[in-house]
């Protein structure tokens, strides 16, 4: 780059100095000196200015950056892989680039992990707790996000950005570039920006998410089938979209990963299962699209491959609120949940009967009734306790809904509430002791640790946060604050694989030395891509990983 | 003569009440906010994020009821 604008400036300036010779008649001895002592000082200050100049055009303002979202991407057994040879790109990634483990947030779920991808800055500031803006009330989309992403803060600095697919992206804002809305898009709603696109996408048969509907045993082909087709098109539209449109970063999330790594992860474990395989063949795919997206990408483009959590096997479901209805500290309206839910009339037995009287002709046509008068709602007709079956003034402690987030029951501060300012602080530690000698049926520790909003937190909006947080013993539980269950701790029968809170980043490209990264977390990827493009992160928490 | 033109600065001072000050400054303690300003340009700026309100839509009862069947076909929502 100096050599052409050096050549291009001294070129220039050898037409001139020629047109003055040639033009003029008084060129003497001396006259010639005096330009040829200019000439040398010229063509020297404009290498001084191109030298200062250079590094900012060639490195900062040139680069752009790839994100590759893998949801639940595990080096546990890329790295294996790797070694066999059987991922030759990521391979090409982490033997030229640098990698290391990403922590997570805690909860290490999708909305909360995404949300702090996104912003930089820990769930304190973004204000996004679950899945819930609050116990059993709006889900948590987009708008819920009180930072900025560095998508808005690259749009605003002229930046032009592609996201594709990444999570809480609902709503698609406007921005100057393109937003395809990831899995909580809902059907048949327009979910990109510009909103002309949806259609386009649509006619394309492009698909948001493989799961359509839940998960039963005996699913497994038509899942894998989704699967394959999902991602395949997610490829086609992201190679359409980067050979025509013009970017400066460009992110695509692909949550196949998690999805089958939830419903296959048993398989994985045997060997003579015929699914034994699945999980590698989609690693397998997803190694192929980098393969494709790298041979579209020019050398100004660095390449950061990350997922929001990594995955390992499920140990089961801990029910809280069963363990907090059997110590009193969470009551129902009536007297009679309590003991109906004792004697078996749990929600997984009504589930599975609900789902066999629905099978029934009859009462098929009833519940379309029903739906089309508006009764079949939650907490009315189904048969389901929700959390308005909860007697909150007499409810000191709850857990909400996914992902193992304790709320007590604070006066003056929540609604029904009914423990006392004073008080809080010792009963939060009697309900965290209590829960830290809580135990599996092999009498095994179930929490690694428990912190209070607090320890985990900093930021206006930590108060929204629950009280108490647990993380399970090698995050093999899934922590849930569903209601109806008379047991502590049961296992999925359709899922066998959890998060963990190590998910991956790989960086490569121009700007990335070759080394292993230390101390990682999701809050730094926002800092580095912006670092890339020439931008700041002023006030965001996350570190930037390049130099 | 040659006269330099000065840098336009990216942040100007705003008067807020000493007591104020003082309430924030003891507010932010410990919330990972380094000063008074920071934490002011942070409000601020989410308030006319919101004022702005662009793009920034409610979501209509719709909305949320597809939204929540995707959550639950996913197994995060019973």
């Amino acid at each position: 780059m100096t050599r052409i604008i050096y050549n291009l400036f001294y070129n220039l300036f050898l037409l001139k100095f020629h047109s003055i010779t040639e033009n003029n008649a008084f060129l003497n001895f001396e006259n010639y000196k005096i330009i040829m002592k200019f000439k040398r000082i010229l063509i020297l200050s404009v290498i001084v200015i191109i030298l200062n100049v250079q590094p900012s055009l060639g490195e900062t303002k040139m680069s752009k950056v790839l994100i590759i979202g893998l949801d639940g991407a595990t080096f546990d057994i890329i790295l294996p892989w790797v070694k066999e040879g059987k991922l030759p790109n990521f391979e090409k990634l982490i033997n030229e680039g640098s990698y290391g483990n990403l922590t997570s947030t805690l909860p290490t779920i999708s909305p909360v992990a995404w949300s702090s991808f996104a912003t930089g800055v820990n769930p304190g500031k973004h204000g996004i707790f679950g899945f819930l803006t609050d116990y059993e009330s709006s889900p948590v989309t987009r708008i819920d996000i009180k930072s900025k992403s560095f998508w808005e803060i690259a749009s605003e600095n002229g930046k032009r950005v592609i996201i594709m697919n990444a999570p809480m992206t609902y709503p698609p804002e406007e921005i100057n570039g393109i937003i395809i809305s990831g899995y909580e898009s809902p059907e048949k709603e327009i979910f990109t920006y510009p909103e002309n696109l949806t259609e386009e996408l649509n006619i394309k048969d492009y698909k948001i998410e493989a799961l359509d509907k839940r998960f039963k045993p005996g699913d497994e082909d038509e899942l894998l089938k989704k699967l394959n087709y999902t991602e395949e098109k997610r490829e086609e539209i992201a190679l359409e979209i980067m050979k025509n449109e013009r970017w400066d970063i460009f992110v695509i999330v692909f949550t196949e990963t998690d999805r089958v790594q939830h419903y296959f992860w048993k398989y994985m474990e045997n060997k003579d299962s015929k699914y034994g395989d699945e999980i590698l063949k989609i690693y397998q795919k997803i190694d192929k699209t980098i393969g494709n997206f790298l041979n579209e990408t020019d050398e100004n483009t660095n390449i950061i491959v990350m997922s929001d959590h990594g995955f390992g096997p499920l140990k089961g479901e801990i029910y809280l609120n069963n363990y907090f209805m059997e110590n009193e500290m969470l009551k129902f309206k009536s007297p009679y949940t309590y003991w109906l839910i004792k004697l078996g009339l749990t929600q997984q037995n009504l589930a599975s009967i609900s789902e066999k009287i629905q099978k029934i002709p009859i009462f098929g046509f009833m519940n379309f009734v029903l739906e089309k008068i508006g009764l079949n709602k939650a907490g009315k007709v189904t048969p389901y306790l929700t959390f308005d079956d909860i007697n909150f003034s007499k409810t000191s402690a709850y857990a909400e809904n996914f992902g193992g987030g304790i709320y007590l029951n604070v006066k003056g501060r929540d609604t029904f509430g009914i423990i006392d300012q004073e008080e809080y602080k010792k009963f939060i530690l009697t309900v965290m002791k209590s829960l830290s000698e809580m135990k599996n049926s092999k009498g095994e520790k179930i929490f690694k640790k428990i912190y209070r909003k607090e320890d985990l937190y900093k930021g206006p909006y930590t108060d929204k946060a629950p009280d108490i947080i647990v993380e399970s013993e090698d995050d093999g539980y899934d922590t849930v604050g569903w209601l109806g269950y008379n047991t502590l701790i049961s296992n999925d029968d359709t899922k066998s694989g959890n998060h963990r809170k190590n998910g991956i980043v790989i960086l490569w490209g121009k700007n990335v030395n070759k080394e292993v990264i230390k101390n990682a977390n999701i809050i730094d990827i926002a800092p580095t891509v912006l670092k890339i493009v020439g931008l700041k992160s002023e006030e965001m928490d996350g570190k930037c990983l390049i130099k | 003569m040659v006269m330099k033109r000065k840098k336009p600065s990216k942040f100007t001072p705003v008067s807020i009440p000493t007591s104020l000050f003082d309430n924030i400054k003891d507010m932010i303690k410990d919330t990972g906010f380094p000063s008074v300003s920071s934490f002011a340009t942070y409000i601020l700026r989410e308030i006319v994020i919101g004022l702005k309100g662009k793009d920034r839509k409610t979501l209509s009862d719709e909305e949320k009821s597809k939204i929540e069947k995707k959550l639950k076909i996913l197994g995060y929502l019973k």
